[in-house]
């Protein structure tokens, strides 16, 4: 036997582990969320025990754990899917997936389950549209910007559309009402908007025009309104601030700088407003410290850094505009959970991506990194490692399937949709010319 | 692609700005940058922990065969948090239904404020039944709690509402039992600090519950009292009326009741009435009258003074002119020569105070004092009331005044003081403090209320001398006849007060009273009965009857044998009292 082992084609066996280690696609970016994955599971346990514990009559600490290790399941199935399949495929369903998207809030609207005083999810608060509707935007924005690339700068072409398209999505869901997801969404499709190379006048009007909706908002709606005037209180007087805000600060406190313990903190139980779903990070931050809340907050980091070198080095806009506009949209997500927590933002329920419990956030966060992934495979498959100092690409043996394809504006008159067109070999020199 | 390349890193810079400023305050938590982080510790350290408090259970009363008087149960309320609830139409249509409330109303009680906020509770009804609060709990409606509120019940209502008193909704009790023994009954609250962890709920400590009472009470005897008070009060159209039935060896209450009877439930419209008295057995003082006269007799034998003992002798002319009054027989007839006994068997005004004024005040009033006269008994129930004994150091003091006290007028007693005072002569002039509570249960422990003297007013030849004397006042073909009883030997005296009315005292209205115990030679019950405003006049026409037929039915009730049998059975060394509460 010893002896049938070394009779092995040598050459054979590096072939194949060089082939099974060397991975397609950016392995960091990917640690980067499987480690926050793991994270969140860590801390949705220890968070959720009380919650659990109500949820089941006393019977149990753990069902809130067991619905989010499902949810990772399902979420990485999302991942590994949308990983193995071409994100181009979804250029040709963006304008769909966003109307189903829209139609399926309208449905919320209309039949939704209030809960907490907002109507945000459909059967029985398991699914919540405006969590999917993150990733819609994203990708149907990401073809769409795509399809418009120089002529964005014409107002009629650009900025008109944008705001059309943007504003009706987050008025939709401001009704929830959610003012949370409608600023995440908002934040995230306009920085895209910039990326994607629109006028900086335009978006100076962009600016100005929100600072007025917001500023409508903060003085039309009684909703708005009284959240924006106990913030300002707070932030002058910590000991003035909402409970909710006072139980997280009291957490960072407690948590000092290496933390109480894992599941040893104590705020989780009753003094913290859902310490597993919106929570979280103050839990983390007592439990596991100012180090633990810092290492989740390099994660992000590293993640977003990860993913805008993935959008650099799409193979196309509408590829490399998806990658980044899901790296901003949990970017923003992270960012606005944090800043809540830490008493900047007013509080507002938004999950921290892949840490909080909850299905729809979660899964819908792991297919987004499945989409970036996908990207980076896409891009490793055309632009291989090996480039010569002036950064042109040596080996050009590149797939028919896999080669870019430009919108002809000539040709193209969707004016909303974008839409993918089998590509001619003769255009490879052309969007070589143009990266 | 060209203009993405080029604008990422601007994004970049932008996203990493704002992820300093997170940075920034998380730094300023630890380090304690931001000024009011300090400010915020301080109270930091008192928030999310409150005190909880563990209420005890009261302790019940039980009635001297563990009958149960006073027990607690739940009553409930119920409460919505608005924000809580799924379906607000649907829930208001159920709870609507259900309590016996108007939908709408309730319906607009769910709805935010002109802010879109919640109202945090919104209390919908309370108190509810049991079975209600079980058919909104099968609702099962989310955001609705029900809440229980403690409730002390009273099984034997009307019937010992007056001894047992009541507990209000602070669970604080008040009158009788519940008042007088309010923190026993109560027991001690715990408070712990508690942050509401799940963890800490199986260290919760238990309160101490509060401990439970016997009563010396009977509840049969209770009733027996309540009906032939009621029928006292029908037969002789009396506008009210109070018994006592004690033990005079022991001073255990065994019954005690006043006419009107009423329910805790009642309480509080009756509470508004003026004069209202909770207890009149111990709260309510009067002029005691001729019943008085066994406690003079008792003073002026006890002095033994001046040849005043049951060989004296006086004449007897109806009426005296004494200390600038004219005190006069209730016939106002001339008798002539009257020896000791006969001034109590025909209940002569004028001999006593002749006694009183030979006695002196000086000698009177201690003695008045040690029978008990002028303070509280001590009883243990609450809202007991002393009477008034004029002392002669007071500026209302005369001495008209002093000889109207001999046959008990110008002084002030409660039924249960009166009662206390013949008690004394029942059981050889040695003074039993009254009481109510048998046995006090604490937890495992129990302790039982020892039979307690007080003092000794007299001596007990005297009080066998009085004993024998009141004997003798209920024979056939004296006034107080009636208050006899066949086959027992009956002690007695009936009073008959004049009611003060203003400017003196009534012609028509009167305290008719009877006071006694038997058998007189081993006195083990006595009782006293006092009827307000009888229509007619005479304490020996109405209360003696009523004493009467109250002690033909208790001595079957309590198994006391005739007097034959009695000493029969004290001959063949057998126990002629059977019964516990007898003994």
């Amino acid at each position: 036997m010893r002896e049938h082992y070394l009779q092995l084609d040598e050459t054979r066996v590096a072939s194949v582990r060089r082939r099974l280690l060397t991975l397609d696609f950016d392995v960091y970016f990917l640690l980067a969320a499987v480690v926050l994955c793991a994270v969140g599971l860590l801390m949705v346990y220890s968070a959720s025990i009380s919650a659990s514990y109500l949820a089941t009559d006393d019977s149990s600490t753990t069902y809130f754990f067991n619905r989010h290790l499902r949810n990772l399941v399902i979420g990485l199935i999302f991942m590994g899917g949308l990983m193995a399949i071409d994100y181009r495929i979804w250029r040709r369903y963006s304008l769909l997936i966003m109307l189903l998207t829209i139609t399926s809030l309208l449905i919320v609207l209309g039949f939704g389950q209030e809960r907490l005083a907002a109507q945000r999810s459909l059967f029985r608060g398991s699914i919540q549209p405006g969590e999917f509707a993150k990733l819609a935007v994203v990708l149907y924005m990401a073809a769409w910007l795509a399809s418009r690339q120089k002529r964005l700068k014409q107002i009629t072409y650009g900025l008109l559309p944008f705001s059309f398209l943007v504003g009706a999505t987050c008025v939709l869901i401001i009704s929830q009402p959610d003012l949370s997801t409608a600023a995440s969404i908002g934040a995230t499709t306009l920085t895209m908007f910039f990326l994607a190379g629109a006028d900086w006048l335009q978006l100076g009007a962009i600016g100005a025009g929100a600072m007025g909706f917001g500023y409508v908002l903060a003085t039309q709606i009684t909703y708005a309104r009284t959240r924006i005037d106990q913030h300002l209180d707070a932030i002058r007087d910590l000991t003035k601030a909402n409970d909710h805000v006072q139980a997280s600060v009291e957490a960072f406190l407690n948590g000092n700088l290496f933390g109480v313990g894992l599941g040893e903190g104590t705020q989780k139980f009753g003094r913290l407003p859902f310490p597993h779903t919106d929570s979280i990070f103050a839990v983390i931050g007592e439990e596991l410290g100012l180090v633990g809340s810092l290492g989740v907050l390099a994660l992000f980091v590293i993640l977003v850094y990860r993913g805008f070198i993935i959008a650099r080095s799409a193979p196309d806009t509408f590829g490399s505009l998806l990658a980044a506009g899901v790296c901003l949209w949990i970017a923003y997500d992270a960012m606005l959970n944090i800043a809540v927590m830490t008493a900047l933002v007013p509080p507002t329920g938004v999950p921290l991506p892949f840490i909080s419990f909850g299905g729809s956030s979660l899964v819908t966060a792991m297919a987004g990194v499945g989409l970036v992934l996908s990207v980076s495979r896409q891009a490793s498959r055309i632009t291989p490692p090996n480039r010569d100092k002036a950064g042109m690409i040596l080996n050009l043996d590149v797939p028919e399937d896999m080669v870019e394809v430009e919108e002809d504006d000539s040709v193209e008159t969707d004016s909303v949709g974008g839409r993918y067109r089998r590509g001619h070999i003769s255009r490879v020199s052309r969007r070589r010319q143009d990266s | 692609m060209e203009i993405i390349n080029r604008r990422s890193p601007i994004v970049l810079i932008w996203l990493a700005v704002l992820s300093a400023l997170l940075l920034g305050q998380l730094l300023s938590f630890q380090f304690r940058l931001n000024p009011s982080i300090t400010q915020f510790e301080e109270s930091a350290s008192t928030r999310g922990i409150y005190t909880e408090r563990i209420n005890p259970n009261r302790g019940q009363i039980y009635d001297r065969d563990m009958v149960v008087l006073a027990v607690n149960s739940f009553e409930y309320r119920v409460g919505v948090s608005p924000s809580l609830v799924v379906d607000r139409r649907e829930a208001a249509t159920q709870l609507a239904a259900v309590l016996n409330l108007n939908e709408a109303d309730i319906y607009r009680r769910l709805q935010p404020d002109l802010n879109g906020v919640f109202p945090q509770f919104v209390f919908l009804a309370g108190p509810i039944s049991d079975a209600t609060a079980r058919v909104i709990e099968d609702l099962d409606i989310n955001g609705v709690t029900i809440e229980p509120i403690p409730l002390r019940s009273y099984p034997q209502d009307y019937l010992t509402a007056q001894v047992v008193g009541f507990v209000n909704y602070s669970e604080e009790g008040f009158f009788g039992v519940e008042g007088q023994y309010d923190r026993v009954l109560a027991g001690t609250a715990r408070e712990i600090e508690t942050s509401g962890t799940i963890y800490e709920l199986s260290e919760r400590p238990e309160a101490s519950d509060g401990q439970s009472l016997v009563l010396t009470i009977d509840r049969d005897i209770q009733f027996v009292v309540t009906e032939v008070l009621q029928e006292a009060i029908q037969t002789y159209h009396a506008e009210g009326g109070t018994i006592i039935v004690m033990n005079p060896r022991t001073g255990e209450i065994l019954g005690m009741q006043s006419w009107p009877p009423f329910e805790v439930e009642d309480v509080p419209e009756l509470s508004g009435k003026a004069g209202f008295v909770y207890n009149p057995a111990i709260g309510f003082t009067f002029e005691p009258g001729s019943v008085m006269k066994v406690v003079t007799a008792s003073i002026a034998l006890q002095v033994n003074e001046a040849g005043l003992d049951l060989n004296w002798t006086y004449n007897n002319t109806g009426c005296m002119e004494m200390a600038g009054v004219t005190i006069c027989d209730s016939d106002r007839v001339a008798k002539g020569n009257v020896d000791f006994r006969n001034c109590i068997i025909k209940s002569l005004n004028t001999c006593t105070a002749t006694w009183y004024s030979i006695i002196g005040p000086a000698k009177v009033y201690p003695l008045l004092q040690s029978f008990g006269f002028g303070k509280p008994t001590g009883v243990d129930m609450e809202g007991e009331e002393g009477g008034i004994v004029n002392l002669p150091s007071s500026p209302r003091w005369s001495e008209a005044d002093f000889l109207n006290v001999s046959y008990g007028q110008g002084i002030s007693a409660t039924p249960l003081q009166m009662l206390n005072a013949v008690n004394t002569i029942a059981n050889d002039g040695l003074m039993m403090q009254p009481h109510i509570v048998k046995v006090r249960y604490d937890g495992p422990y129990r302790f039982e209320t020892q039979p307690n003297p007080v003092g000794r007013p007299i001596s007990e030849e005297v009080a066998n001398a009085i004993t024998d004397i009141m004997v003798d006042t209920v024979q056939a073909g004296e006034y107080d006849e009636r208050g006899a009883i066949e086959g027992y030997t009956v002690a007695g005296k009936t009073g008959t007060a004049q009611q003060p009315t203003p400017g003196g005292y009534s012609v028509t209205d009167s305290w008719a009273s009877f006071v006694g115990f038997l058998p007189a030679d081993d006195p083990i019950i006595s009782a006293i009965v006092v009827l307000d405003r009888p229509d007619q006049y005479w304490g020996s026409l109405t209360a003696a009857p009523t004493f009467n037929l109250l002690m033909r039915r208790l001595v079957v009730l309590m198994e006391i044998p005739p007097d034959n049998i009695r000493l029969q059975l004290n001959q063949t060394g057998g126990d002629p009292f059977s019964r516990d509460y007898v003994r």
